[in-house]
């Protein structure tokens, strides 16, 4: 049996929330109750009660939704899945492994670790879980070595609605349901059914080691021409080593903060593809193409940058701007890094805002430039532009075939972040990250017909639906900006028809069946 | 105008629309002691002054997108337009808008347009609850929202969405978008008729604004034959007699 928080329930005022505080956006679009199902039989029932209420069921695994998808439900019922947490094996460790959809990343990469020695290539959220992350692709720190987590998926266990408004559980595979099991290999589970399962029937080898490093830039000195140099330094690394697989276990983060934050910087990531960190080179090459190390002999008294480096990002853009000696790097075990984090499981009460772009070439001067204006100027202030490593294997043509993540030709994907606390500064905040995305996507290298969008062309492909905004549905091409050109969104239509004819599971950037 | 025009400019609706006019199906008027609103397809509603005794003539067209159900409030200041889109704001939704009426010329002024939940598109029928509180809209494909009516005619958002699921409501190009007549049968309870099942469903609404199935639903409403029709027919037949009134003694 389902627990049931109503609006009388004390639990209700959180329970009803996500992570992200702005939503619901007014309290009459907050849903009527929340159903927290412990079993799969529990989801079942718990759905099919709700449809024969005729009321709207959303489907949450963490609430970590970036959207309103799930809490803008007016009177409507959460299904809330993150007690279905399991994640197993085989015997002593084999495949098959399946993964619940309320199980944490962290938890997922500790569980295959201690039963397998093998790892899921998704993301770095500890708290984040299967269900949204993993059927809306999910990337990580090693999705340059080993493609993203749905290349790797083998089928997927659903709960669909038909007609005649029965659920109908389903197992779908390459051989069963192949277009539902396409739609769900990146395409949001969200718009199917409720998803209770993931299978893979094969897991890449977990690294043995990491090596982290970092360097950070001061906004205080910061000129037009150094900031061109930093983004299209960092920008062609991704472009010319995409299929140097030697390079393959770095994983880069630029996270080029707003110049009233101080400083801005790199983080790495570092991994041979054996797994170890015993040669380090291609990660010192990295990093000295934005530092070269002064000699040590000339460092100042009580020098210990390796020291300053500490677990989190943040602290990694603290680094001094000189090195001296060898680049400051810190080694520690894969597992023990992929664990940290460990972040809030329940909603903290902070407001936010993304958008999201993948890029096929290096920053031209003009993007940076744009992007210089926009983080220099006060309109920005708070915002975040993170611009992770893609590609490498990741860029694999077939998968685009098979999954629905057709960005088989990207080499960095970019997330626009803003966090607040304060109502009051919403328009101020939306209004900065909306003006900046605009800049961004409209110099010369955007397509023409969709400027103020990464539209896909040759310098530019989409969005990431699992970086969701909303602001996007303005233009009518946006299932494009998400899903490509391609023959993908008219499947994903046909998928939503065929499986989900009363459109039961839907949402603002839901997939619009062709009807 | 004369009659003939009168029906000269019903018969530019278009045709499903004029039909529905003629037929005086549902709301797509709406009368109060003097005046008398007609929507159109031509995005507009016509509003009709009654001068002296069954002489009207039309004072105002206002503009309003695809209004397919209007609905004067209990107190005849306002008046409720269900604009019949599929995208409002570029959301999938229908929209509600909110006219205030000029209590001596009658015309109206657009105060609100509210959207309704995500995909209660195409909204076609209106209901107010008798102590004029709620506003409950009828949309495409059997979707039913609720919202709050505050004191000064405007709405709020959407408290309640519902659907009951069937093959007959599977939104598809081979299925009519029907109109599902709604009523208020007190406070606290809406009924709703589906055309294909000849069936009525009862909803209870809460004092939060939310709906639920009534227990004892499906009860059988009887479909009065005249129901809505005659009701929403006569206003126009009234319009359309007053003209040919005039111009009899014209004539
Ligand atoms: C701190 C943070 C870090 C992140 N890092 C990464 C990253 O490194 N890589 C990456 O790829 N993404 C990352 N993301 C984005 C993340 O992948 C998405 O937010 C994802 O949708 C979250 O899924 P969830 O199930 O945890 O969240 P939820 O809020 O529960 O769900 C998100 C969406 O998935 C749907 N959904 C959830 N469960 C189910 C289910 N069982 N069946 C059907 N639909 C379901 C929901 O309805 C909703 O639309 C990050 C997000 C956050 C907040």
């Amino acid at each position: 049996m389902s627990s049931i928080v109503d609006r009388q329930d004390s639990r209700f005022a959180v329970a009803h929330r996500g992570h992200n505080a702005r939503f619901p956006s007014v309290a009459a679009e907050a849903a009527g109750r929340v159903e927290y199902c412990e079993s799969v039989e529990d989801a079942a029932t718990a759905l099919q009660q709700v449809i024969n209420a005729g009321l709207r069921p959303t489907v949450r695994s963490s609430g970590h939704c970036y959207e309103d998808f799930i809490a803008n439900n007016p009177n409507g019922a959460i299904l809330d899945v993150s007690l279905l947490n399991q994640v197993t094996s085989g015997r002593s460790g084999s495949a098959p492994y399946r993964i619940q959809p309320g199980a944490m990343l962290g938890n997922i990469y500790q569980e295959l670790y201690k039963r397998s020695n093998v790892v899921l290539p998704g993301g770095s959220c500890f708290t984040v879980s299967a269900g949204g992350r993993i059927s809306g692709g999910g990337y990580g720190i090693l999705s340059r070595l080993y493609g993203i987590t749905v290349d790797w998926l083998s089928a997927v266990d659903i709960l669909t609605v038909d007609a005649a408004g029965k659920v109908v559980p389903l197992h779908v595979d390459s051989n069963h349901h192949p277009e539902l099991f396409r739609a769900l290999r990146g395409g949001q589970g969200s718009n199917f059914g409720l998803i209770t399962g993931f299978t893979f029937n094969q897991l890449p080898p977990a690294p043995f080691e990491i090596m982290q490093a970092a360097v950070s830039f001061d906004w205080e000195t910061m000129t037009p021409e150094r900031f061109v140099k930093i983004l299209t330094t960092y920008g062609k690394y991704w472009e010319e080593n995409d299929q140097n697989k030697e390079t393959w276990g770095l994983f880069g983060y630029m996270g080029i903060t707003s110049r009233s934050s101080g400083r801005f910087g790199i983080s790495t990531v570092f991994t041979n593809p054996d797994g170890t960190v015993k040669d380090v080179s291609v990660l010192a090459d990295f990093l000295d193409r934005f530092e070269t190390c002064k000699p040590i002999a000339d460092a100042p008294l009580g020098y210990a940058a390796h020291r300053l480096l500490g677990q989190e990002m943040d602290h990694h853009f603290n680094m001094p701007s000189v090195c001296y000696g060898e680049h400051p790097m810190v080694r520690s075990s894969w597992i023990s890094a992929a664990s940290e984090g460990s972040g809030n499981s329940m909603s903290r009460g902070v407001r936010a805002k993304y958008k999201s772009a993948y890029m096929k070439k290096a920053f031209t001067e003009e993007e940076a430039l744009a992007l210089y204006r926009m983080l220099s100027d006060d309109r920005s202030r708070g915002l975040v532009v993170a611009v992770d490593s893609y590609g490498g294997a990741t860029n694999n043509p077939a998968r685009a075939r098979d999954t629905a993540i057709p960005q088989r030709t990207s080499v960095m994907k970019l997330q626009y972040q803003t966090y607040w606390q304060d109502e009051k500064e919403d328009s101020f905040r939306l209004a900065g990250i909306r003006d900046t995305f605009m800049a961004a996507y409209s110099t010369s290298v955007a397509d023409p017909k969709h400027i103020g969008t990464p539209f896909p062309n040759d310098h530019y492909d989409g969005c990431y639906m699992n970086y969701p905004d909303v602001d996007m549905i303005e233009h009518s091409y946006w299932p494009q900006l998400y899903y490509g050109t391609g023959d993908l969104y008219p499947l994903l239509q046909r998928v939503k028809k065929d499986y989900d004819p009363h459109n039961v599971f839907h949402h603002t950037m839901s997939v619009r069946a062709d009807v | 105008m004369t009659r003939r025009t009168f029906v000269q400019f019903l018969a530019t609706l278009s045709a499903a629309q004029s039909l529905g006019v003629l037929q005086g199906s549902a709301s797509c008027s709406a009368r109060s002691t003097r005046f008398r609103y007609v929507a159109t397809a031509e995005n507009a509603i016509h509003v009709f002054r009654s001068n002296t005794q069954n002489d009207w003539s039309i004072v105002q067209v206002a503009s309003s997108s695809s209004p397919a159900s209007i609905l004067l409030a209990p107190d005849q200041r306002t008046l409720y337009v269900a604009n019949a889109v599929g995208n409002f704001e570029h959301r999938p939704s229908g929209s509600v808008q909110v006219f205030s009426i000029n209590s001596r010329s009658g015309t109206l002024t657009c105060v609100q347009r509210q959207p309704l939940a995500l995909f209660t598109i195409k909204p076609s029928q209106l209901a107010i609850s008798p102590d004029g509180t709620n506003l409950a809209v009828a949309a495409a494909y059997g979707t039913i929202n609720l919202l709050p009516i505050h004191k000064d005619g405007t709405v709020g958002h959407v408290t309640a969405c519902m659907k009951r699921l069937s093959f007959n409501n599977i939104p598809s190009h081979d299925q009519p978008t029907y109109r599902q007549d709604l009523r208020f049968l007190d406070n606290d309870t809406l009924l709703a008729a589906e055309p294909h099942s000849h069936r009525t469903i009862a909803l209870s609404v809460s004092k939060d604004g939310s709906l639920s199935f009534s227990t004892h639903e499906p009860i059988s409403l009887r479909k009065h034959p005249d129901t809505l029709e005659i009701a929403i027919s006569e206003p126009l037949r009234e319009v359309a007699d007053s003209l040919e009134a005039r111009n009899a003694t014209k004539y």
